[in-house]
Formats: C-alpha cells, structure tokens, sequence
C-alpha cells in the first residue's frame, strides 16, 4: 500500500461535510471513485493543505505530499511559454531529465510543441498537465474528474497514460462524478458517499440481480416504461429511452439528456426491453442500441459505447458483453 | 531551494517576459520618455523625475504585474507542489525585476552624467528607492487578484511620487522642509549635491532607513500572512 486515507471525514458545526473515506491504493493499481463533485472539491482542498489534516488520516509517501503528482480541474499553466518550454520548465523544475520527445510522443503533443500555451485547446491543455505525470518523481498520482471536456482523442491519451503510470509501479487515484468514466478508467471502482465507501463489484458479479430475482416474476407484460417524478408517474415508450443506469440501489432512464428514477430493477427492465433492441452492456447499464453510434475500443480490456444522442453520451461496455455484442450485431 | 530550481524559476519568467507585451510596452515606454523629455527646449529635467519614471513604469508595474499573474494563472500551487517556497517564488521575480532596472537606470545615468563617479553615485543614491519599491511592489501584487488591480491600485502611489518630484522641482531646498520625510527628496537632492562635487552621502540615510523599515514592514506582514 502506497497511499491511504484512512477514516478520513470532516465535520463542521456538527454537519458532517465529508463522511467517512478509508480507501488504499497499491503500486500498479487505478482506482477510481465515483463521487459528488463536491465531495471531490473538499477532498482536495484537503490534499491541498495538508496541515489541516489530522495525523493518521492519511497514509503518504516517505517524502510526504511532494511526492504526489495531483491533477486539479483549476490547475493553471504559464499561458506565453510554449509546451516545450514548459517541459523543459518541469524538467529542471524536479531536477529530472525526462526524455521530452518521448513525452511528447505519449501525450499526443508533438503537434502543437512549438504552440505558446494560449494557443492550445481545452484537450491540448490538459494533455500537457497530464505530461507532468511523467516528469515528477512519484509513485502516487491523484486526479480530479480527468476526462471532463476532454475530447476523444485525449480521452485515449489519459487512457494509456494511466494505464503507463500504473505499469512503472504507480498508485493510481482519480475521483469522479460520473459512473460511466469511474468504469472506464479503473481497474477497481469503489462508490463514495454520505454512506461512506463501496466497493462496486466487478462485471458479472450480478449481486442486485439475484437480490431482485423475485420481484421480477411478478411483473406483469406492459410495454411503457414508468418512472416517477415527484407526485406524478410518467409512461415512456421502451424506444424513446436512450440507456438505462443503475446506481445507489435505484434504477435511472435517461430520455432526451433528462433523468428519471424508475422503480424497476435493472433486472426487470432488461427482460421487458430485450425485445424492443436493449442490450446489458454493463452491470449497472441497460442500452438502447438503436442509440448507438460507436463501439470505442480503449484498449484489449476497456469498451465503450457512444451513443447518438444529444449529449453525446458515453457509457462503458464490459469485456464480456463486448464479445455478446459482437455476436448480436453479427461482427 | 535547490539551485536547479532557481535556474528553472529564472528561466521560466525569463521565456515568460520575452512575450509579456504589457511589461515590455511598459519598459518602451520609460525608455521612451527618459530619452525624449531632456531632449524639450528650455527645460531642465532633473535626473530624480527621470528615475521616477524608471521605477514607476519598470520596478513598480514588472514586479506586481509578475507576482500577480503567478496567482491570477493558478500557477503557484504547482510550484509549492514541487517544494518551492512562497519566498523562493517572490525572489526569483525580485532579481529579475532588479535587474531589468538597474541596466536602463545605469543607461540612463551614463547617458546624462558627466563623469562615471557621478554616475555611479546617482545609481548608488536610487539604489535604496529601487528595494523599497521592489517589496511595495510584491505587496502590491500580492493583494490584487489581477493586473488591472495591479495597475489601479499603483497609479495613486505613482502620482503622490511625482507629486512630491513636481513640487521640488518648483521649489527651494530651504522652502516646503517637511518634504524631507520623503525619501525622494533625498535623491533628489542627493543628486544635485552629487553634480556640485559636494557630499551625497548624508542624503543616503533617510533613504536606507526607509528601506530597513519597509522591508521590517514586509518581513512581518509575510510571516503572518503564511502562517495563518
């Protein structure tokens, strides 16, 4: 264990503003924790002052908070160098002599090297903050909601980059809001919240499932899809539903970039809409493949599905259901 | 600090100010006026007015400008991150900052003294302006969220200075006595003193004064302010 927080919580005027928090990660492991954003904020105004923190709480490095590389959505960069400049800024900066061209190389950079920072896009900016991953000297890497307004390209950049740290021996940290990237990017995904840590069991281990077994003989066929909104029920039409989510025990159906609870399991709304082209593609998720534009293919092991809707959604395809879906779709 | 980190912090800013348009319009535009104003038929433009404009439009406007935009870029944690001190961050922009107006100081007092002692004791006397001003700066740009704040909050101090240079220049030294609080009339009169080959000395103290206390001032100021 490299990095741990342990029975970390704050508590302000007997409001507790942070519950409890105990999590460790290990050289070569990606952990990704699914939270409020701002849970996540206080996490790391937390890790931002370290003094603040009572002892014990957290577990570090031997050279402490210096030694770990922390990715902040608010991290700013020196806006008239250019990247290369900056690399070169980072290098002397830690005393390394990181090989630039092989950072560059990695992180996509090697476009826009000779690009004052102002230039860059929002993606190339934070593909040159994730290159200072490479330079610092440190075993933990902590980052904050990574691939929020990333582009898909810089998408598969954080992809390998962590999957690099991880490999060179790396404690790998990244908290999110959204599920969806939570599965993607770790290879161990735990869910953070007033209840404190849970582990989300891995692809498959379909535990809600068979706790929902028998509720589900005793549905009855209908083809609308309810969900509840304050007093009112609303009746959706299996078609007009782009994916379904489960999270925190309750069911979710996203229609047109909107949210509604549903008090069907995942389970059931499975069977009622296999009929109607919905395909399991994940343990929490339910997919309307008629919604689907892309299968990406983030590496041998990590899958996507990006669907055409208004949001331009992305939501993780498990390996197993990967090679079902192949099958389905004949490929 | 290890000195590696005061070369990459030097050359961070260095690359930074190559391309700072607002410093080097600044900077232009001090060289500008110290070149032009002695150039005006009739008039007798005191050496001091001219290092008015130097440490205004220079020490002043580069200092702060440069401590904010550390903050205004969200620059500095990283910095901290990687084991630099607050202190190590200001000193770096200090030297540089230092540097760039001592070369157009010395440029200009060469170019309008008329022996190098003299000139070397006009610098000498606008030394301890140069420091005082270089430590109000970093307050300066420390408390401003930006470098329009940098600049609004700077222009009333700029005006008292040349208030003070206006009214010495249009006045006796046995006359408005009281301005020898200012450490501008030191230099100002350390400065004609020094063109009449007599003693300049004796005006070098209220300047050094005012620097022990400004930098006393500053010292205790930036201890409480990173430590609460």
């Amino acid at each position: 264990m490299v990095f741990s927080f342990n029975q970390l919580s704050q508590i302000e005027q007997n409001t507790i503003i942070l519950p409890e928090l105990s999590l460790s990660v290990a050289k070569g492991e990606i952990i990704a924790v699914q939270t409020e954003s701002e849970y996540i904020q206080r996490l790391l105004d937390l890790l931002n002052h370290p003094h603040t923190v009572k002892k014990g709480m957290i577990t570090l490095p031997e050279a402490g908070f210096q030694a770990v590389y922390m990715f902040q959505q608010v991290d700013g960069l020196y806006k008239r160098l250019t990247v290369r400049q900056i690399l070169n800024f980072w290098n002397r900066l830690y005393q390394q002599e990181v090989d630039i061209e092989v950072i560059l190389n990695l992180c996509e950079l090697q476009l826009c090297v000779s690009k004052k920072v102002k230039q860059l896009t929002i993606s190339e900016r934070r593909r040159l903050l994730f290159s200072l991953a490479l330079i610092q000297p440190t075993e933990v890497y902590i980052f904050e909601d990574p691939s929020h307004n990333l582009d898909l390209q810089s998408k598969h950049v954080l992809h390998n980059l962590l999957i690099h740290l991880a490999g060179r021996g790396g404690a790998v940290l990244l908290f999110t809001p959204t599920l969806e990237e939570a599965i993607r990017l770790g290879d161990i995904v735990y869910r953070y919240s007033e209840r404190g840590t849970q582990r989300m069991e891995a692809d498959g281990e379909d535990t809600e499932a068979d706790q929902e077994e028998e509720e589900t003989s005793a549905q009855v066929p209908f083809e609308k899809i309810s969900a509840k909104v304050e007093d009112k029920i609303i009746l959706f039409h299996p078609l007009e539903i782009d994916y379904i989510e489960a999270r925190d025990g309750q069911t979710f159906l996203f229609v047109n970039n909107e949210e509604f609870a549903s008090s069907n399991t995942i389970k059931t709304l499975e069977e009622r809409l296999q009929a109607f082209g919905f395909f399991r593609c994940h343990r929490s998720y339910l997919v309307n493949l008629q919604r689907v534009r892309e299968i990406i293919i983030w590496s041998k092991n990590s899958y996507s599905l990006s669907l055409d809707n208004v949001s331009k959604s992305t939501i993780p395809l498990s390996k197993g259901n990967y090679s079902k879906l192949k099958e389905l779709i004949q490929l | 600090m290890q000195r590696q980190q005061w070369k990459a912090l030097l050359y961070k800013d260095l690359c930074d100010l190559r391309w700072n348009g607002q410093i080097l319009f600044n900077t232009l535009i001090a060289f500008v006026f110290i070149m032009i104003f002695p150039m005006i038929p009739g008039q007798q433009v005191p050496l001091s007015f001219l290092i008015a404009f130097v440490l205004a439009l220079v020490t002043t406007l580069m200092q702060g400008n440069m401590v904010v935009e550390e903050y205004e870029q969200k620059t500095k944690q990283r910095l901290f991150q990687a084991n630099i001190s607050p202190w190590g961050i200001i000193l770096s922009k200090m030297m540089l900052t230092f540097m760039a107006t001592s070369i157009i100081l010395l440029i200009l007092v060469f170019t309008y003294t008329r022996s190098f002692l003299e000139g070397i004791g006009s610098f000498l006397m606008a030394l301890p302006l140069v420091i005082i001003l270089l430590f109000m700066s970093t307050v300066l740009g420390m408390k401003s969220k930006n470098t329009i704040e940098v600049s609004l909050y700077g222009v009333p101090f700029m005006l008292l200075y040349f208030f003070i240079e206006g009214l010495m220049m249009n006045s006796d030294q046995s006359e408005l006595k009281w301005l020898a609080i200012f450490p501008n009339y030191h230099l100002h009169y350390g400065i004609v003193h020094l063109h009449l080959q007599q003693s300049f000395m004796p005006y070098l103290i209220v300047p050094l004064l005012w620097m022990a206390v400004i930098i006393l001032l500053f010292a205790i100021w930036f201890r409480k302010r990173h430590h609460s």
